[in-house]
């Protein structure tokens, strides 16, 4: 498996060069400038040129990047212009509230939309079945933030249950997670309805069943574990969608983690920022793509890593 | 498949409460013994945290780097200025200094005296050095601030910022707490800039040693001292036990917690967790009826306009038809709920030198129409760009609307804050629906931004007039200040009445909620305020 990784990881450095040399140049072709993008009020020409002199950013572009580009090889994201901290130590602070919700969010995902598919599969046709394509559809339509706000209301304002936001109370990871999770949570389960619904017309489930095998035996050695493989390509696909998630709920719920810094750092054009911060993300898209295509084997022993 | 699906729901809330439980490192504070609650001259409690949500961290509290509004409000938490306004009124007072400074007959000379009771929060006292050094940290280059107008008028102010001198000509040490500063030029307003934020006092050896990361570790002499801050999630201040005026501030704590949805910190503040908070336009009835909180309102020193770019209304006929094509009264009563009043001028009234007695504009859209006939201005296209906002869209579809009538396609785009900027500093932002919020209580702060040729350009209204540029030059240096006001009286008269240089629409009362049981709040008509004052009613 070592060489797997070895080969899979090698294979995410063009990716993470087109990345980062696709962030710089969107980073200086769309309009605004960092140092302008500081002043509230007025600016003058003098006082931006200086400014812009002494952050360098009257270099060539081309320097600029491969500046960049060198400092990463060797774990340097740069500085923030505006707090002059340095990347990696903010994304690094921030690190730990996003795997939470996101890692908090995917459990909700895997654990609600499973099973939910599942059911709604063996049920077929009958009202938790209907229930179910309802209930999927609405999460998959509502935008999170308008979910959070309705969240907030009932579950923070009226009855007091949770905290509206923020993190300074045990339950501040449920209302986020919750939240975020069962958007994709609806997403999986109408995956997994499908595939489900495939696998169960199968022989072999016809066949198991003639055995004599128990059905709840038929149904989870049988039927799901065949049915996780395209479920899986989903779930990896999803990750990235929980990663873009977590932005806005990390936004709404005012907790401290990549998203806001990444956001904070889009409006101020806060250039070393944004960079550090796509990348960072990238890297995780990479890494969790090669664990979503590593557990293919784990479901399936016919597909082996080579 | 019952008791495999309730098996997996347990074990998801079970790891989600593991999960916060254990990374929870604040649950509740454990109950205190009541204390006998102490109380003030004036009944003032003691005692307390003040909770307030922010949209966003600052990046830094240095007022030199930082031209925000809430860098502003939090330094005067932190800091202190040589000068201040004294209470909500524009009047200048003694903050730092023993007495306000005495200016020499020359009018380019002031000799300053500190008091000698003031330390900083680290425990170094406040001297004349302290000051020196804060005035050249923010002529620095390598410093990359934004606020070198504040001190650009002392003599030498240009060679520091050039890097041709390290040291400023124009400061001179006299002694431990005295100095005097020596200006390029008489410069009417420059008093009034010692009491902006930017102008805080900022400890010497200690802002040293720190370099570019005292804003992110900044020490002052100010009220309160920054005790814990936790990236994107909390700021908090402890109160300054040895606090140079005796008997302040009242608060213990001062909490800001980082919310960046207007929705959110409003569901806090309706919860009672927040004790102030800007109103969102759909709540504001409820505020002001007494639903949710107490409504706060101040006097604020701005002004709402809309701005031609010069270089594309040239002709000051058609600025003059879409001024009288604006019925400013209905703007005003409809969207913004008669919560101003309407402008006659653009420096705002209230300050020494506003054009208070102007007729007004008049709104006439049949005069409009013909005007543009005159001009052969048909099918006129004007393009306004907009920094987002609901009551930003909400007035810039009114003006739309008006224009419209009269036969001009006032098209908005809304930008972002970045390429909104980038733009308007270039000059090449056509129209905009904008606002002016003074610095500093003179008209010099509104004419000479707007209107002298080079400011004017990164201001987007392209004015270029060399008598103006002379007349603004002229009146910064004046120490007549009745002779002064009338320069600035004339000039804006031809501005605005004849040239149409600028459309002025109207002033907005400033308004917020508290909850109830907050008291003390001392909002200065600059928009900018600190804590000092505010108590809170014992729980």
């Amino acid at each position: 498996m070592l060489p797997y990784i070895l080969r899979r990881l090698w294979a995410g450095i063009p990716v993470l060069i087109g990345v980062s040399l696709i962030t710089f140049v969107l980073m200086h072709v769309v309009p605004g400038d960092p140092v302008v993008s500081m002043f509230s009020k007025r600016a003058d020409v003098e006082t931006i040129a200086r400014i812009r002199h002494e952050m360098g950013l009257d270099r060539p572009l081309p320097v600029q990047y491969g500046d960049f580009v060198w400092d990463a090889v060797r774990g340097d994201l740069g500085s923030s212009f505006r707090s002059h901290e340095p990347v990696t130590g903010m994304i690094a602070h921030a690190l730990p509230t996003t795997v939470r919700l996101t890692g908090s969010a995917a459990l909700v995902m895997l654990f609600l939309g499973i099973p939910a598919g599942v059911l709604a599969a063996l049920k077929r046709n009958s009202w938790i079945d209907y229930m179910s394509t309802v209930t999927t559809l609405s999460f998959i339509s509502a935008p999170i933030f308008w979910v959070a706000i309705i969240a907030q209301i009932i579950f923070g304002l009226k009855l007091g249950w949770l905290p509206i936001s923020g993190k300074d109370h045990a339950l501040w990871l449920v209302m986020p997670a919750l939240v975020l999770g069962t958007r994709y949570a609806a997403s999986i389960a109408r995956y997994t309805r499908s595939a489900m619904l495939e696998v169960l017309n199968q022989d072999y489930v016809r066949t198991a069943r003639a055995k004599g095998l128990m059905e709840r035996r038929v149904i989870m050695k049988h039927a799901l574990k065949n049915a996780l493989v395209p479920v899986l390509t989903v779930v990896g696909l999803e990750i990235g969608g929980l990663l873009t998630g977590s932005i806005l709920t990390e936004s709404v719920f005012g907790l401290p983690g990549v998203g806001l810094v990444t956001i904070d750092s889009i409006g101020a054009r806060d250039f070393p920022v944004i960079q550090g911060t796509v990348l960072f993300t990238a890297v995780i898209y990479v890494i969790m793509n090669m664990l979503v295509d590593i557990s293919y084997s784990l479901v399936d022993p016919r597909i082996r890593m080579s | 498949m019952k008791k495999y699906l309730s098996f997996v729901i347990a074990l998801l809330m079970v790891t989600m409460l593991v999960s916060t439980a254990c990374t929870a490192k604040k649950v509740e504070n454990p109950p205190q013994p009541k204390a006998e609650v102490k109380k003030g001259p004036n009944g003032e409690v003691y005692g307390g945290t003040y909770h307030i949500a922010i949209n966003s961290e600052p990046p830094v509290i240095d007022p030199q780097v930082d031209t925000t509004l809430q860098v502003y409000n939090l330094s005067r938490n932190i800091f202190n200025t040589l000068i201040r306004y004294k209470g909500n009124s524009l009047e200048l007072e003694p903050e730092l200094l023993a007495e306000m400074p005495k200016t020499e007959a020359d009018n380019v000379t002031y000799h300053f005296k500190l008091r000698n009771d003031v330390k900083f929060t680290n425990g170094t006292p406040l001297m004349a050095k302290d000051v020196k050094y804060t005035v050249e940290r923010m002529l620095n280059p390598t410093t990359k601030a934004q606020n070198t107008w504040v001190y650009e008028e002392i003599k030498g102010a240009q060679d520091v910022i050039d890097k041709k001198a390290t040291e400023l000509a124009g400061f001179k040490i006299t002694g431990d707490y005295t100095f005097d500063l020596i200006l390029e030029r008489p410069f009417g307003p420059f008093l009034s800039n010692l009491a902006t934020p930017p102008a805080s006092i900022y400890p010497a050896d200690y802002a040293k040693q720190q370099g570019d990361q005292f804003g992110r570790k900044p020490i002052g002499s100010g009220p309160f001292k920054v005790a814990d801050w936790k990236a994107n999630e909390l700021l908090a201040l402890d109160k300054n036990a040895d606090y140079f005026e005796k008997g302040f501030p009242f608060l213990d704590k001062v909490e800001y917690k980082v919310i960046k949805e207007e929705a959110t910190r409003w569901l806090e503040f309706a919860k009672g967790n927040t004790d102030e908070e800007s109103i969102p336009t759909a709540e504001f009835d409820a505020v002001a009826k007494g639903q949710t909180g107490v409504l706060l309102k101040y006097v604020a020193l701005n002004t709402y306009y809309l701005a031609l770019n010069q270089d594309v209304v040239k002709d000051k006929r058609v600025r003059q038809a879409i001024s009288m094509a604006i019925d400013r009264k209905k703007i005003l009563s409809v969207v913004r709920h008669d919560q101003g009043v309407v402008a006659k001028s653009f420096v705002t009234p209230g300050i020494p030198g506003a054009l208070t007695n102007a007729a007004g504009f008049e709104y006439n859209p049949e005069k409009a129409k013909q005007l543009l006939k005159d001009a052969g201005a048909t099918g006129l296209k004007i393009e306004a760009w907009q920094r987002g906002g609901d009551k930003v869209v909400d007035d810039s579809l009114a003006i739309q609307q008006m224009l419209k009538d009269i036969g001009i396609d006032w098209t908005v785009k809304i930008v972002d804050k970045a390429t909104f900027n980038d733009a308007r500093s270039k000059g090449n932002v056509p129209s905009n629906f904008g606002n002016w919020w003074a610095d500093y209580p003179d008209p010099d702060n509104y004419l000479y931004t707007y209107f002298q040729s080079k400011s004017s350009k990164s201001m987007s209204v392209n004015y270029n007039n060399a008598d103006a540029d002379k007349i603004l030059a002229d009146a910064r240096g004046l120490a007549d200040q009745s002779k002064r006001q009338k320069m600035y009286q004339d000039l804006e008269t031809k501005l605005l009445y004849d040239e149409y240089a600028l459309i002025p629409l109207f002033h907005l009362y400033e308004y917020y909620a508290a909850q109830k049981g907050v008291h003390g709040n001392l909002a200065n008509p600059t928009g900018v305020g600190g804590l000092k004052t505010v108590w809170k009613d014992a729980k």
